[in-house]
């Protein structure tokens, strides 16, 4: 019913339905096109192209299930990225909307990826050396359980088990801080 | 796809990796564009690799400090081994103690004693030529491991139209190579790409069959000639897979060179390549 009634609003027109839309599904589009392009420049203007095509197709009512919103633009998404890798520089036509650009929820997003990597490094610190160098080898370096126990020395079950278990607690410390942040906002607006 | 599937088989990190199938990869995409908790792991995952990016080379050495301080497994190995041989020799030595008649033992057992504890305290001590052999081994079996090659995918183009004979054949033996049968694979690739040398994509995934089926040397030929078609959309791949190809014949210097070019084109396989790159410059100190 949320998609539904989301789209429906878009196709009247709604600038807080667009804006709502755009802030939900920007950064999502963005993930895609940065895991996929490798390029972040080319994956911000993609980001932007697919949210412009997504508004029009939405206002001109040509979502026939709106209850598949998702689906649609991530669709949208994948096949600017398939163009972009086929083509280089195709681009669909440039359609006048309103004023509100995505360029300010990029820059939030950006803040944002930002903010996480300092938790990030906080969290780090909070774990053995030898489980970073894992979750090092894992997510940079692409390496399976196998080969990292390899290198490391340890057995392949210990491995896993670790770097799940290193993950855990950084997600958790992450989870942490993001709580403190919250509430850390929340006396600020108490006091005002 | 479901969240636990996702956490269960580790599909982010994958995801993030590029090792995740193309129609796995949608799906993953789909749900992620539909479900917060598993967006908002994927944007962890995403901060967290960017942030060990960044610091990989401190991180390396501060796992390096870690291991010199503890035994490595071989020299522990070593001394297990002397040390379990050290006390069956003294329980066989017990047992014949115990067992011998009531007088002194001849000169000859004590002699044979002596001989006993001498080869005791010489197993204890690891020879250099014993040690160049096992670092030999560990050697070999590290790049064994780097040199370990999946099938790159293939995503068949549905184009509509007539086909030229090398096409045909192409698709042909990429049904086999599809279906894991790469010897057929190979065979039926060779005879599309002596209709169509110049095609980028029919060398190199000949070149990745030969690979996989243990043919090195026409592996390397194959991939050597996508390369020199120049810019194509395997260009990459073949570099990278060119560099297993050189791991394969224990060739470090051309593998390296061949993981430069990949980096240098800044794709998909740059990260990958990174890490095999390091792991490499990691691997050199210890060869013989």
């Amino acid at each position: 019913m949320r998609w539904e009634e989301l789209a429906g609003r878009v196709r009247l027109r709604d600038s807080s339905a667009e804006e709502e839309l755009s802030k939900h599904f920007y950064p999502r589009i963005m993930a895609m096109a940065v895991v996929r392009l490798r390029d972040r420049e080319a994956a911000q203007e993609i980001a932007q192209e697919a949210l412009l095509a997504v508004l029009v197709a939405l206002r001109e009512g040509k979502l026939r299930e709106p209850e598949k919103l998702p689906g649609f633009i991530s669709g949208t998404a994948r096949n600017l990225v398939n163009n972009h890798f086929r083509s280089l520089r195709e681009r669909p036509n440039t359609v006048e909307l309103d004023p509100e650009t995505p360029s300010s929820i990029d820059l939030e997003t950006e803040a944002a990826l930002a903010e996480q990597r300092q938790s990030v490094r906080a969290a780090l610190e909070l774990i053995d050396p030898q489980d970073r160098a894992i979750l090092l080898f894992t997510l940079v370096d692409g390496m399976n359980p196998r080969e990292i126990a390899f290198r490391v020395g340890l057995s392949v079950e210990n491995v896993r088990t670790r770097k799940m278990r290193a993950i855990r607690q950084v997600t958790e410390e992450l989870q942490r801080l993001s709580r403190k942040k919250a509430r850390t906002l929340l006396n600020r607006e108490t006091v005002r | 796809m479901s969240c636990s599937q996702i956490n269960r088989e580790d599909v982010a990190e994958r995801y993030l990796m590029g090792s995740l199938a193309p129609q796995e990869r949608e799906s993953f995409e789909d749900h992620y564009f539909d479900c917060e908790e598993c967006f908002a792991l994927l944007q962890a995952r995403r901060a967290l690799q960017a942030e060990l990016s960044a610091n990989a080379a401190q991180l390396l050495e501060s796992l390096r400090n870690t291991i010199r301080t503890s035994s490595p497994p071989d020299k522990v190995w070593r001394w297990g081994w002397a040390i379990g041989l050290t006390v069956i020799l003294m329980s066989v030595g017990s047992l014949l103690w115990l067992r011998r008649p009531a007088t002194q033992p001849p000169a000859s057992s004590q002699v044979s004693i002596v001989r006993q504890q001498e080869s005791t305290k010489a197993s204890k001590a690891p020879t250099s030529q014993t040690d160049q052999t096992a670092a030999q081994i560990t050697r070999q079996n590290s790049l064994k491991e780097l040199a370990r090659v999946q099938p790159p995918p293939y995503e068949p183009n549905l184009l509509r139209g007539t086909i030229d004979q090398a096409t045909e054949k192409f698709r042909d033996g990429m049904r086999d190579y599809v279906h894991g049968d790469y010897q057929e694979a190979a065979s039926k690739l060779r005879v599309a790409a002596k209709i169509d040398a110049q095609s980028p994509r029919i060398q190199f995934f000949l070149g990745a069959s030969e690979l996989l089926i243990g043919e090195d040397d026409k592996a390397i030929r194959s991939l050597q000639a996508a390369a020199a078609l120049g810019d194509s959309p395997y260009l990459e791949e073949a570099h990278f897979y060119l560099a297993k190809g050189w791991l394969r014949k224990q060739q470090l210097v051309a593998a390296q060179q061949e993981l430069e070019k990949t980096i240098r084109l800044q794709g998909d396989l740059e990260q990958q390549a990174r890490g095999l790159l390091r792991q490499l410059e990691v691997l050199e100190p210890t060869s013989p």
